[in-house]
């Protein structure tokens, strides 16, 4: 598609009377041209030879800039957009050391499982086309043995993945004698990928492979990419636990690029009602691809990618004209493999036009080139959505992106403020790579890998080097000790138990223990998918619908001891969603402070001055017991509710970390819900915990879903009204301890975005319309009864201005 | 980014959680002290704090000279160092005894038996280590016998035990062994698995050798009983690990011997009728011993083994004998993969298509009835049909026209 034509459809598309009205803001982000650098002079004549052979006579600045900044030995994390060249920043300076240095290695991280073909294809030009001897190999789950021998003793360069590092290669080191003893340079890219649980456990392999290193002798040099996040050089240091040198200037050109902010009309603008982001999205890329710009939509959950993909399938119906030739497929996880394969490989041949993706697409799997991204609701980080929008746009043509703003607070909150949006710093990765389930687990991988030592420290630098880790070390390994898993004798700490510790730790999950899903239809028997088992029990309950490929199941049997689950294809109108109760118990209180004009952080627990704050606030960990009660069928397209079923399945505990909002004695808080009844109380806590459990995630780099809710009138442990928020993951990931940071920034967003939200009051966009009873009365308030809407507000400033 | 770390408090509420929750069969240990001398080990000599070792004699007749062809790893016939013809006396027969059975540099050797001939003796040597830090000198006493010069025998140990010893030097920074070394689980697979319906040295062991243990262990058990040891000092089955690994050894050289003489004299061979004589003949022809690898298929064929006569049909057929090719086409009894031959020659030596087509029809018969229950020849059911169909398809085209 030409730039004339492309800015033609678009102008077309956005002029249509059904679009127009709705397009609340258009940023043209303007073409850039390129800041050069010249090739360093220190490059083998060979290496040279290869990149002129390929057209480069000279650099982008950043590529320059990592280039000196490695070869001097300098730990280097670069910030690099899509496209902008950036395997080179890292192949330039290792293949240039590996041509100097016969037994050099290095080793290529990436988060994805399994590599596609088209990506080994592009890292196999790492070697400059082959002309250079350098060898390089592929070691992932799919690789066949022979190249694994081959990875292990030949290969200079071996591009693999965390969970392969984890599970197959450092249980299995000595075998990797020739490897390690050399390497000099780990490349981690999309490093942005690695935060929340997936990179503390990563965080934690990091410090086996440095261990393991050490045992051959190798401290190697960090190499890591990033997309756009507010913090790369601190992510970078608390995943390597090393000074890392940042690059972040972009010597790349790009091409123009247009995002256009789209509000769904308003349904009912009492209740604050929109048309839904997920049907608004389908009917914008289904006027693009009629257009023939090829395009990708994507959606918050594999449902909606499910629905969605249905939905446009249908709107393009027609026999006649084979569907306009236009094929459009879901892509999602909890798809094969192969199914995956196929579809990437549609995309690139042209077979397939449109796509409708989880964040799955996120990452850099390459798909060719489409045009359009449509973002069906705020992913949840800014970062997210750059790289969503990222997916479309090649060089030197216009590309768009659309985000269709759902009713959720955030979303309605961003398309108001498109200036805090375009202007604000992208949020913080953040890891926890001391999550003691984490850092205990791989304390057993590690005690596998290499007995340790007394007074052995596992990670911990800088501040935390020194006698702290050790002691973490030492309790983690009396835990394991108390367990039978390692034997404590002459002086060291030896693995003591049969099998793998790798083999049951997953980087992905909560837990191991997936759920497979298989098809029993027709009385065959065949495995369609699997799902981990806490999302199992809200997911695939008995009856539940689940939909596969555009299929829909009807769960005959999930069955948690065995570990499967049984469904059957059948057509229905309806979807269905669980109803979860949740119970806490606050385990300890382990630090605590007052949000105030000067808060002070970390406060210790004992001496927080409460008195004249706005509220105070405590961290801990808490036993969280969640009980799916019972479902809601829903039809689809109106999603109109047409009755509940009963749901029977264990209840799930974790203990994970929270942040406790307390409104209590003098606090400005307190005084905000002074002279309400019980029932407005919880309406208010409700509400106004709705609405900052849904902003918060902005702030925090996560998924709502990552963060979980709830509120107490007459809270038993703290004894005032209390709002919980608690980190969804077993151990926490750091989240509710980032969310104490930035308690400034969520309330006034949350007051900000109740004070502009248009609704009477309380809405889906804003406060939600369902109160529930406090713990006591048979029931809550409904939309309309009181002014909810208003109470919540004046609870708010009477907090974020006191 | 990080909050003031509060793991180690963190962890040790973990550690009492899951120290009230259960009452932890390790939670009482026992007390250190010296090292523990358990009454299994009391005839044993004690090299240090950690590693005895005892030896055992089991008599053993063994040809006096190996010819190691026959055991060499696939592709590795021709090698020196396997060139023979070997004494008896070079061979080192070897088993460990590990913490797990998937390997990884978490997994320990605590056993080693190693067995040399000596006349009409096996002298087994066996090494035991009784705790972690005596892995050094574990590894030392065992890699000792690893003389220069000597072959290892054993029974799966490419796979497994030899890249964990190898693995146990790297960890412990000692040179790791490089001897020839021949695998009797490959060759042991193509004479007896067949007739014995698996091939673990325990079920050849009873089938082929008809010994009968009296105590003993399976082998997943092992590694539990070694940790439960350590943990409580507790021997009540480490005896019968100790005699297990050694049973093990002396079958493995019965075996090796076994099959040596097989090889040796293929048509006087011992070792009754467990035999997969098709297997033989195969390995006899491959190893350049023509004359007698047919005559091993001829006894197979006769015997019934269709695999047999098709494989000397074919051999036949390319050396131009044909009066033998049609005694094989007598003898070949029904089954799918005899209907095809019968029909090849049907076609192509004798030109009669209707008997062929006959042949054909047949086998689609028995591929109907039996296609699903078994892969033939690792190949797809709707495959081999399409063939069939195809040769049927032919076959009646050469009868229309009449060539």
């Amino acid at each position: 598609m030409t730039a004339a034509s492309a800015t033609r459809i678009l102008d077309e598309i956005l002029s249509r009377s059904d679009i127009a009205p709705h397009v609340s803001h258009v940023e043209i982000l303007p073409a850039m041209d390129a800041t050069w650098a010249s090739l360093p002079d220190d490059l083998d004549p060979k290496l040279l030879e290869a990149l002129s052979s390929k057209g480069y006579e000279r650099l982008y600045s950043h590529q320059r800039a990592a280039y000196d900044a490695v070869r001097a030995g300098k730990n280097t994390v670069i910030v690099t957009p899509t496209a902008s060249g950036k395997t080179l920043c890292y192949n330039l300076p290792v293949v240039q050391t590996l041509m100097e240095e016969p037994d050099a290695r290095a080793l290529y991280l990436f988060p994805t499982k399994a590599l596609s073909q088209d990506q080994q294809a592009e890292l196999n030009e790492v070697a400059l086309g082959g002309s250079l001897p350098i060898k390089i190999c592929t070691y992932d789950g799919d690789s066949p043995d022979s190249l694994r021998v081959a990875a292990r003793d030949t290969g200079r360069i071996v591009i693999s993945n965390p969970d392969m590092l984890h599970a197959g290669v450092l249980p299995n080191h000595a075998k990797w004698i020739r490897f390690f003893s050399g390497l000099r340079y780990v490349v981690i890219d999309e490093m942005h990928a690695y935060r929340g649980v997936f990179g503390s456990h990563v965080a934690d392999v990091l410090r086996r492979l440095k261990r393991i290193a050490a045992f051959y002798g190798a401290s190697p040099t960090f190499i890591l990419c990033s997309a756009t996040i507010g913090n790369p050089a601190e992510l970078a240091e608390a995943l390597i636990e090393e000074k890392v040198e940042a690059i972040t200037e972009n010597g790349s050109p790009r091409g123009e690029r247009r995002v256009v902010f789209y509000n769904p009309p308003l349904v009912d603008a009492v209740q604050g009602i929109r048309k839904s982001s997920a049907t608004e999205s389908e009917r914008i890329a289904l006027a693009l691809l009629r257009g023939g710009v090829k395009t990708i939509l994507f959606a918050r959950s594999r449902l909606k990618v499910e629905l969605i993909a249905s939905y446009i399938t249908d709107a393009l119906a027609n026999i006649y004209t084979d569907n306009s030739r236009i094929r459009v497929s879901p892509y999602r996880s909890g798809l094969l493999p192969s199914e995956r394969r196929a579809i990437e490989k549609g995309l690139r041949d042209g077979s397939i036009q449109g796509v409708v993706s989880t964040n799955a697409l996120e990452l850099g799997i390459d798909i060719g080139g489409l045009d359009a991204a449509v973002v069906a609701g705020f992913p949840g980080s800014f970062a997210s959505f750059w790289q969503q929008a990222g997916r479309a746009g090649r060089r030197g043509s216009l590309s768009v992106a659309f985000l269709v703003a759902s009713s959720a607070p955030l979303d309605q909150y961003i398309i108001a403020h498109p200036g805090y949006f375009f202007g604000r710093t992208p949020e913080r990765g953040r890891i926890d790579a001391d999550n003691p389930y984490i850092f205990t687990d791989h304390m057993k991988c590690a005690a596998f890998e290499l007995p340790f030592k007394e007074g052995e420290a596992f990670g911990g630098s800088g501040a935390l080097a020194g006698p702290e880790a050790a002691d973490n070390a030492l309790e983690a390994l009396s835990l394991l000790e108390d367990e039978g898993l390692v034997r404590r004798t002459g002086g060291r700490w030896f693995w003591s138990a049969d099998g793998y510790p790798s083999a049951s730790i997953s980087l992905r999950s909560a837990t191991a223990d997936n759920i497979v899903i298989i098809d029993q239809s027709g009385g065959g028997s065949r495995v369609i998918g699997e799902m981990d088992r806490p999302s199992a029990k809200e997911l695939i309950f008995d009856d539940a619908v689940y939909i596969h490929l555009g299929r829909q199941y009807i769960v005959r049997k999930l069955d948690l001891e065995n570990k499967t689950c049984l469904v059957e294809e059948r057509e229905v109108d309806f979807w269905t969603d669980s109803v979860v109760k949740t119970d806490l118990e606050v385990l300890t209180e382990d630090s605590a402070g007052s949000y105030d004009a000067e808060a002070s952080f970390p406060f210790p627990a004992t001496s927080a001055p409460w008195g004249r704050s706005r509220l105070r606030w405590v961290l801990g960990d808490v036993l969280v017991r969640t009980q799916v009660e019972k479902y809601k069928k829903l039809r689809f397209h109106t999603h109109e509710n047409i009755g509940y079923g009963e749901v029977h399945v264990p209840s799930e505990e974790m203990q994970t970390r929270y942040l406790a909002l307390v409104f209590e004695g003098k606090s400005a808080g307190s005084l905000g819900l002074e002279g309400l009844d019980e029932m407005q109380k919880a309406a208010v806590l409700s509400g106004a915990g709705r609405l900052l459990h849904d902003i918060a995630p902005a702030f925090l780099m996560c998924d709502p879903r990552d963060l979980g809710l709830a509120e107490r009138v007459r809270d038993t442990h703290f004894d005032a009204p209390t709002l919980y928020i608690f980190d969804r993951y077993p151990g926490g990931t750091g989240l509710a301890e980032g969310l104490a940071t930035l308690l400034e920034e969520v309330f006034g967003a949350a007051l900000e975005r109740l004070s502009s939200c248009p609704c009477a009051d309380g809405c889906p966009s804003c406060i939600g319309v369902d109160f529930p009873a406090p713990q006591g009365l048979s029931s809550g308030l409904g939309p309309g009864q009181t002014k909810v809407k208003g109470m919540v507000q004046s609870f708010l400033s009477a907090i974020a201005k006191a | 980014m990080r909050v003031a770390s509060n793991l180690k408090s963190r962890l040790s509420r973990l550690r009492e959680m899951k120290a009230g929750a259960e009452d932890h069969p390790f939670k009482t240990r026992p007390s250190a002290g010296g090292p523990r001398l358990p009454t299994c080990l009391a005839s044993w000599e004690r090299l240090d704090d950690f590693v005895y070792t005892r030896r055992l004699v089991f008599p053993c007749a063994f040809p006096a000279l190996v010819d190691p062809r026959p055991f060499a790893p696939r592709g590795m016939e021709d090698h020196e160092a396997y060139a023979g013809p070997l004494e008896k006396g070079k061979l080192l027969f070897f088993d460990l005894e590990t913490t797990g059975l998937s390997g990884g540099s978490g997994t320990v050797a605590f056993l080693a038996a190693l067995g040399r001939i000596e006349g009409e003796i096996l002298a087994l040597e066996q090494v035991f280590l009784s705790d972690y830090p005596g892995e050094g000198m574990f590894l030392e006493t065992v890699l000792r016998r690893f003389l220069p010069g000597l072959v290892l025998v054993s029974y799966n140990g490419r796979a497994f035990d030899m890249p964990l010893l190898r693995t146990r030097c790297v960890m412990n920074r000692m040179a790791s062994p490089a001897l020839p070394h021949l695998d009797l689980l490959h060759c042991a697979r193509r004479l007896w698995r067949r007739n014995s319906g698996g091939a673990s040295l325990g079920l050849l062991e009873a089938t082929v050798l008809g010994k009968e243990r009296g105590e003993d262990v399976p082998g997943a058990r092992i590694p539990a009983i070694w940790f439960d040891f350590l943990r409580t000092g507790g021997t009540g089955e480490l005896g019968a690990v100790l005699s297990h690994n050694a049973e093990d050894v002396a079958s493995l050289a019965a075996l090796f011997a076994l099959a040596q003489r097989i090889f040796d004299q293929p048509l006087h061979r011992p070792g009754g009728s467990g035999i997969d004589l098709l297997s033989l003949g195969r390995s006899l022809i491959a190893a350049g011993r023509a004359g007698e690898g047919e005559a091993v298929l001829e006894e197979a064929a006769l015997g019934g083994d269709d695999g047999a006569a098709i494989r000397l049909s074919r051999r036949y057929a390319k050396a131009g004998r044909l009066a033998d090719r049609k005694r094989m086409m007598g003898i070949l009894g029904d089954g799918l993969a005899s209907e095809i031959e019968k029909a090849k020659y049907c076609e192509h030596q004798l030109r009669d298509y209707a008997q062929a087509l006959l042949c054909v029809e047949r086998a689609m018969v028995v591929l109907g009835r039996e296609g699903p229950l078994h892969l033939w020849r690792k190949r797809k059911p709707s495959d081999i049909a399409a063939e069939l169909e195809h040769r049927a398809l032919r076959l009646r085209r050469k009868m229309a026209s009449g060539t």
